[in-house]
């Protein structure tokens, strides 16, 4: 996964960016909880993407198909509820 | 002792280039060195300051230990791998007489606070491990942060992957990668202590799955 992918599927699903000290961080808030803390180091290089999929708890369909912008925000928030990482 | 036998060669694109043993003496991050025995291929011992400040901590101790026991005088040297860009000795290596890197044997990661942040000795064994694609574990002792102390060692499992080496820490969820096992290592580090500030600045309002993970953080690292 390159960090333009990257950068794309955390802008898709709508996590707050911030810059960090060595890392690119992105933050999903739902209903005022954090819910994914993730962040990919600066570096131009490519990596491994089943290290991305865990920390943004997808399978690798549901991550390629958030690559090619198919699966949106909405799509996303309905994963992680499936998966009990919600309150609600 | 983990430097007990003579490694066997290995070609290895995670260890650092290694310069000849008659530059090992004058490398920048080296300040102070125990040159009893010095010569090319019969380096049996080193030390620098920043072990001897340290004689008490056990981990500092323990390398000490484990270089002067060395292996046998005349066929294995041992060198101080440096960051040109750092001037921080990071790691051992044991090379022949003409400076070609065998093996990493030690991965010493060092900061202002904590200057021995990895105890797991990497051996010619991990790296043929490694090279074969397999995991294998170290124990993180150290975020290398001054602000945070590691109470409890932190499993991480490295291996190699898309020409690769990727450091995970085992409950935490956290991964760093770099072209080889030392950057691998910082990287994580560097993620886990962005983590624990994340975590400890979002405490009150945070999801399941990260109230788990700051449960498991807290258990292993506190504030200095």
């Amino acid at each position: 996964m390159t960090p333009l992918e990257f950068d794309q599927v955390v802008g898709k699903f709508g996590l707050e960016v911030s810059e960090g000290r060595s890392h690119r961080k992105a933050k999903l808030y739902y209903q005022g909880e954090l819910i994914i803390s993730t962040l990919r180091s600066r570096s131009p290089k490519e990596f491994e993407e089943h290290q991305v999929r865990r920390q943004l708890k997808l399978d690798s369909r549901q991550l390629r198909a958030a690559v090619r912008c198919t699966l949106g925000r909405e799509d996303y928030i309905d994963i992680l509820r499936k998966k009990g990482l919600l309150d609600d | 002792m983990p430097i007990s036998a003579r490694p066997r060669t290995i070609e290895d694109r995670w260890l650092h280039s290694v310069p000849p043993p008659s530059q090992w003496w004058n490398s920048p991050g080296l300040d102070h060195q125990s040159q009893e025995g010095a010569g090319a291929g019969e380096h049996i011992g080193i030390s620098m300051d920043t072990m001897e400040r340290n004689a008490e901590n056990p981990v500092a101790s323990f390398w000490m230990q484990s270089l002067v026991a060395g292996p046998a005088r005349g066929d294995i040297c041992l060198g101080c791998v440096n960051k040109a860009r750092t001037g921080i000795p990071d790691g051992f290596v044991a090379g022949d007489a003409e400076g070609r890197s065998m093996a990493v044997y030690a991965l010493l990661v060092r900061t202002a606070a904590t200057p021995f942040v990895v105890s797991t000795v990497i051996d010619a064994n991990t790296m043929e491990i490694l090279a074969a694609g397999l995991p294998v574990t170290v124990m993180l002792e150290s975020l290398g942060d001054a602000r945070l102390r590691v109470k409890e060692p932190i499993e991480v499992a490295v291996f190699a992957e898309g020409g690769q080496v990727i450091a995970t820490a085992a409950g935490l969820d956290e991964f760093g990668f770099g072209d080889d096992l030392p950057d691998a290592i910082k990287d994580l580090q560097s993620a886990l202590t962005d983590l624990y500030f994340t975590l400890e600045e979002e405490q009150g309002h945070l999801g399941k799955g990260l109230r788990r993970v700051w449960g498991v953080l807290q258990d292993k690292v506190e504030l200095q």
